[in-house]
């Protein structure tokens, strides 16, 4: 609890601060465009949250996201690469609502498809994952021929879910992302399953001794972060003019520092819905803020980076500090 | 009354003049918290002297070895080294100072050559500011100690390719190529078959010939006959007395062992009978179908089957050493593991191989090792009430906080839960209260058969006593109880019948007057027929 109150804590101070340095910070355009990226990042970080709550962990985020924008874009867009089947690019013939339902479709199968190598076989999260991940982005370079893959012209009802705004002023992403946390934290906070990630992710063993269905409930999590991550995905579709096959590179371990930094622990059986959230916030405002004050955006990563380790060393004097 | 040989908390053995002390212990003790496992203990180890110590679970005898190896400080008390004072900082220290100590649970890396292991962390270096290792020597050295010790394996192979058996003489060989002067083994047979076992106490034979002070600490009373020059026996954290090697035998060690005479029948004194004297010498009633039956049950293809049944309201004993496999064939009843061979029937019905069909059953099993298979110690102590409920419903079932609570806080009056409070961490409460805990997530659903492995382990008296009372009132209440434990009070004050396992195996099923601390000792020691054993006072 107060882990969440210091993460919201900092995210409101650096608004603050924003909005005090820099007056373009307050502009309906920045408003909405930062919200816009919180959103897409936070679906999948609450899909990464999941997992790590369990116990686990998913580095195959970033390619799923990468994957799923590239597909849509192939799917539906008009201009199928040179040798690219016609029957299957299809150009206009396949519905946008189409291929949106088939990627996601895919990608959940393939996060159930994790899972169930995870659980069955008893391989470790990371290896699985990993493999999971360089062969998505694999996939999408074969696809592509080291190309790009874009929508072009048209598809305005879709490019809406992106750009598009609810009430005049909120970005749909943001209502979507809303939605998926507000399912996310019934499931987490209010479920059995919730309850079970919990006792998962703390002790495996006595959750499996008092007769839990571990290996459903891990499945079940690494399905969820790939259906949210390929849901991330579409929107990202909606956004981007054009996808490169290497886009979504790093989105997992972004996704992994805003699930630490709202409070989760990579050992399991911590973390919250809403500092999943504020995490993802903390982390596009830190990226907002050094574009707004102009400073070098090659500085973003460091400062990411360094953001991550101090809140790891504050967590741990704050433990020691209360005696364990 | 038997006359005890050499009662009382004096070690020094008549034969102090003959050689000097190597090792010596002086009125060690040792509290944790409200527990004193060592009081005023003091004993003395000679060089070519094999000193076997015995004594019940919770007598002492780890607490004891931990402080030899260094692994603790006493609270009270000291030791002496060749007659100087020592002091222990660390387990390395001891290992320095030519003390080995071969726990039970082998410390060893799997994934580390035989050689490694043999010279962990203390491996010849060659370049010594570079920490280059001389793995040539260091597998030359460790080939020397290997055929001191009778191995024959190569020292570049893994660790992970050894049998127990092989491990166990990894450690002597450990001990042997740092020369130790001092070695003290624990339970060094617990896992060992009959012909490796001989095999091991043949090398305590060699190192006592070596000049070595070997302080030999078992279950098995026949290894201890056979080996000791002097046996030192613990009982409550005391010692209760010392046998020179002409008086050891099996009858004046498990006399010493339980501290009494050996009178009627399986009357344990002290508070584990309580509320439960009304079951002292029922006959089970054993009319009526059989709430469990078990048969033909192999826990693996190559182990031995074993069949039984339960009746309702009967509290059967699971009685064997450490390593006899009560562990094991608890956990294949609950559908932890799956069973090579054989049926499990509840009330008729058969169950499946699966903790969730286990639990659909009517059975339920509280773990040995209560922080990690048991309780979710970060927990609190309505969530973990809860564990056993949650695994029963729809994953997308809605939580019902308040009435975890409610539960909660009805079942923590029930089980005298201190504190109280539901919302307590578990990993906060004492040993005894995580233990109620742990037996009140099944008590929840009203389990008709339930297995407790070890129940009573590290929990204080009060929690012990509750413990028990519990059991009695629901075995009244008609569910059925195996109870696992090596402790024979617990087990004759409150079983019915007791089942004694040795190595897999069932060796008897023990009813009535023949429910014996004797007898059981007997049986669990050796798994020789009663009487067959230990010769004098013949009885059995």
């Amino acid at each position: 609890m107060r882990k969440l109150l210091a993460i919201v804590a900092s995210t409101a101070a650096l608004a603050a601060v924003l909005a005090v340095v820099e007056p373009r910070f307050l502009s309906v355009y920045n408003l909405q465009n930062l919200a816009r990226l919180i959103a897409f990042l936070g679906l999948f970080a609450l899909g990464q949250g999941l997992v790590i709550v369990s116990g686990g962990i998913d580095l195959s985020v970033g390619a799923v996201v990468g994957l799923s924008a590239l597909l849509v874009a192939l799917l539906a867009g008009p201009h199928p690469l040179p040798g690219w089947s016609a029957a299957l690019a299809g150009g206009d013939q396949i519905a946008i609502g189409w291929s949106i339902a088939i990627v996601l479709a895919l990608m959940i199968a393939v996060g159930a498809g994790q899972g169930l190598m995870i659980t069955r076989l008893g391989l470790q999260p990371f290896i699985v994952t990993l493999g999971g991940m360089m062969t998505l982005r694999g996939i999408a370079h074969v696809l592509t021929r080291g190309g790009t893959a874009g929508l072009g012209p048209g598809h305005e009802p879709f490019r809406g879910l992106a750009t598009g705004t609810v009430l005049g002023v909120v970005p749909v992403p943001v209502v979507v992302l809303l939605a998926a946390a507000a399912v996310v934290h019934v499931l987490l906070h209010h479920t059995v399953l919730g309850q079970s990630l919990y006792a998962i992710g703390r002790n495996e063993e006595a959750a499996r001794y008092s007769g839990l269905d571990v290996a459903r409930v891990k499945r079940l999590a690494y399905t969820l972060s790939a259906g949210l991550a390929a849901s991330a995905g579409v929107l990202y579709a909606a956004y981007l003019p054009s996808v490169q096959p290497a886009f979504g590179t790093a989105f997992e371990l972004y996704a992994i520092a805003a699930a630490v930094l709202g409070g989760c622990s990579l050992r399991g059986g911590e973390g919250t819905v809403a500092g999943i959230l504020a995490g993802a916030a903390l982390m596009r405002l830190i990226t907002n803020g050094i574009n707004l004050v102009g400073v070098s955006t090659h500085w973003e990563l460091a400062v990411i980076g360094v953001v991550i380790v101090a809140a790891a060393v504050l967590d741990a004097a704050v433990r020691r500090r209360e005696g364990r | 009354m038997i006359p005890r040989p050499r009662a009382g908390g004096g070690a020094r053995g008549s034969r102090s003049a003959e050689a000097p002390l190597l090792l010596e212990a002086v009125g060690l003790g040792k509290r944790f918290g409200a527990i004193e496992a060592l009081r005023d203990v003091s004993l003395a180890l000679r060089p070519s002297e094999v000193v076997a110590l015995v004594g019940e679970n919770g007598a002492g005898k780890s607490t004891l070895i931990k402080i030899l190896a260094g692994v603790f400080p006493a609270d009270a008390g000291s030791l002496r080294l060749d007659g100087e004072p020592l002091e222990l900082a660390s387990p390395a220290e001891a290992w320095r100072r030519g003390i080995a100590v071969i726990h039970q649970d082998l410390q060893l890396c799997d994934n580390l050559s035989i050689a490694a292991n043999v010279f962990l962390g203390r491996a010849p270096l060659r370049w010594r500011a570079l920490g280059w290792i001389d793995r040539r020597g260091m597998e030359a050295a460790a080939r020397r100690a290997l055929v001191r010790v009778g191995l024959d394996r190569d020292p570049r192979a893994p660790v992970a390719t050894l049998g127990p058996a092989a491990r166990q003489l990894v450690e002597i060989a450990r001990a042997a190529a740092m020369e130790a002067r001092v070695v003290v083994m624990d339970e060094p047979t617990s896992s060992l078959g009959r012909e490796e076992s001989e095999r091991l106490l043949a090398l305590v034979d060699d190192l006592r010939r070596g000049g070595v002070a070997v302080l030999y600490v078992s279950h098995r009373l026949e290894e201890v006959v056979r080996v000791a020059d002097r046996a030192v026996v613990l009982r409550d954290g005391r010692v209760e007395g010392e046998l020179e090697r002409g008086e050891i035998d099996g009858g004046a060690l498990v006399r010493l062992m339980i501290g009494r005479d050996l009178g009627g029948g399986g009357r344990a004194g002290g508070d584990s009978a309580a509320g439960r004297t009304a079951h002292e010498t029922r006959i089970p009633p054993h009319d009526g179908a059989p709430l469990l039956a078990v048969r033909d049950l192999r826990v693996a293809p190559e182990s031995p089957a074993v069949s039984f049944e339960l009746y309702p309201g009967e509290i059967l004993g699971l009685f064997g050493l450490v390593g006899a496999g009560r562990s094991e064939l608890l956990e294949t009843l609950f559908g932890l593991r799956r069973a090579a061979a054989g049926t499990i029937e509840v009330a008729g019905a058969g169950a499946g191989w699966s903790v969730s069909a286990a639990v659909a059953a009517g059975l339920a099993l509280v773990p040995e090792d209560r922080r990690a298979q048991a309780l979710v110690a970060e927990m609190t102590v309505a969530e973990n009430l809860a564990l056993g409920d949650l695994g029963r419903r729809h994953l997308l079932a809605r939580r019902n906080r308040r009435e975890e609570r409610r539960r909660a806080v009805a079942l923590c009056r029930e089980l005298d839960v201190r504190p109280a409070a539901p919302e307590t961490v578990v990993g906060r409460l004492s040993g005894g209260n995580q233990q109620k805990v742990a037996l009140g997530k099944w008590l929840a659903l009203g389990p008709r058969v339930l297995l407790l492995d070890e129940p009573t382990r590290g929990v204080d008296v009060g929690a012990r006593a509750e413990i028990h009372r519990r059991l009695g009132a629901l075995a009244d209440g008609g569910v059925g109880i195996v109870l696992s434990s090596a402790e024979t009070a617990e087990v004759l004050g409150l079983a019915d019948r007791v089942l004694v396992l040795v190595r897999g195996a069932s060796a008897g099923i023990l009813a009535g007057v023949e429910r014996r601390e004797e007898t059981l000792l007997r049986l669990a020691a050796g798994g020789a027929a009663p009487g067959r054993a230990f010769t004098p006072g013949g009885r059995a």
